[in-house]
């Protein structure tokens, strides 16, 4: 297991507890574009995470958001936008790509092709024409 | 060795400044090395809350939001939001054709008024999209039009044949929803060239999302400010505890520091006095 950083793992957390605060806590209506643009400006605080080596659970923020979001969007499409969030692993440190592997494997345990869905993206393992 | 309290020390050591300063910076390394440094983890909050803050404050220096995104610059290039456009394009060209075998730039006509109303009881989950959009009074030809779309939960439907079609395309569900706000504004421009629609819904107008996306942020911050105050105050809390136990400042600046015990019997002395 790698070392976290600068006990970031306690910030991210919080960070994370922000958001769902401010979701639960949202005086109106709430939509799923609304849920998707806080993930994907959260997508920054993913990165760092990783370079601080802190293996965060997918599965159990994607719940989160879920209920802070009223159910709105189901925590598998949560998780799988997440994934979709994560860095390129060609920009990380090799410390930093074990990392993001741990974080990736969690979510293709509980909902397999999301490992496929995420080389796709970055196109890991496509041969160049 | 230097001493640095005492008759001994006052007035009389050459380098008694220096010798302080080596105190009180070995005073400083001791609080170090025994208790953390005051409020880290304050300190690291304290700066994600400015970051926080930075990214979509209104009173962002503009140099620091540039830093910011520069870190995620190539990735932006290349990421979800490239992409998205990227389909969209692709989209477009191809003319993507719906669930219904219908091409979705013909989903106006496929999506008719008394259709929709039969398909609207039918909704489990029609939180996300408002169903009744608001609407100019018309008059003349077009008011019957304008009441049955009135009635229609057109939107709704549109996204749901568009959800179909998009899934089956592999497409990200952040990709998903903002190709399917992409394609239904579509729609809804055409709604509004037959001024049969005043306004798009507020879930699919960029405008209001910002706005909501906004005050989740303002207290998101808030939030994690007060959890970083109150952290810090319990960090600070428990450096006095330790300070108090150990009792540091007093056994490194001890007064005895430096005098050499001597070790001497008085019974031996009063003997040799006679």
């Amino acid at each position: 297991m790698f070392p976290v950083k600068n006990r970031y793992d306690e910030v991210f957390e919080i960070e994370i507890d922000g958001w769902c605060f401010g979701l639960t806590n949202y005086p109106g209506e709430i939509s799923p574009a609304v849920v998707h643009r806080i993930i994907r400006e959260l997508a920054s605080s993913f990165h760092a995470a990783i370079e601080h080596n802190v293996v965060f659970n997918i599965l159990e923020i994607a719940a989160k958001f879920s209920a802070a979001s009223r159910h709105l969007i189901h925590e598998q499409e949560i998780a799988s936008a997440i994934v979709a969030q994560l860095p390129n692993p060609s920009t990380l440190l090799e410390e930093q790509t074990g990392v993001l592997g741990l974080v990736i494997d969690q979510v293709e345990q509980a909902y397999p092709g999301s490992l496929d869905s995420f080389y796709k993206r970055w196109r890991i393992g496509v041969k160049a024409a | 060795m230097t001493t640095h309290h005492g008759a001994q020390y006052q007035g009389e050591h050459p380098d008694h400044e220096r010798v302080d300063q080596q105190i009180i910076q070995a005073r400083m390394l001791a609080l170090r090395v025994i208790a953390p440094p005051k409020s880290r983890i304050g300190e690291i909050l304290r700066d994600r809350l400015e970051e926080l803050y930075g990214r979509l404050g209104d009173n962002v220096d503009p140099a620091k939001r540039r830093e910011l995104n520069a870190a995620n610059q190539d990735r932006l290039t290349e990421g979800p939001e490239f992409q998205s456009e990227r389909a969209r394009q692709t989209l477009g060209k191809n003319n993507l054709v719906s669930s219904l075998g219908t091409p979705v730039t013909e989903l106006n006509i496929v999506v008719g008024a008394s259709e929709l109303q039969q398909q609207a009881p039918k909704v489990e989950r029609a939180e996300s999209i408002p169903a009744t959009p608001k609407l100019k009074t018309q008059s003349g030809a077009n008011q019957q039009a304008t009441s049955q779309a009135s009635q229609s939960p057109w939107v709704w439907v549109l996204s749901q044949l568009l959800q179909t079609d998009l899934k089956r395309l592999g497409l990200e569900p952040d990709e998903m929803n903002d190709i399917r706000v992409f394609l239904i504004k579509s729609e809804a421009a055409k709604y509004d060239k037959l001024e049969l629609l005043s306004k798009l819904p507020d879930s699919l107008s960029p405008e209001a999302i910002t706005k909501i996306f906004e005050d989740i942020r303002t207290l998101a911050a808030g939030y994690v400010a007060f959890v970083m105050v109150e952290r810090a105050q319990s960090e600070a809390g428990a450096e006095e505890e330790l300070k108090q136990l150990i009792d540091l400042p007093r056994s490194i600046c001890s007064p005895f520091y430096g005098i050499n015990t001597v070790n001497f019997d008085p019974a031996d002395i009063l003997s040799k006095m006679g």
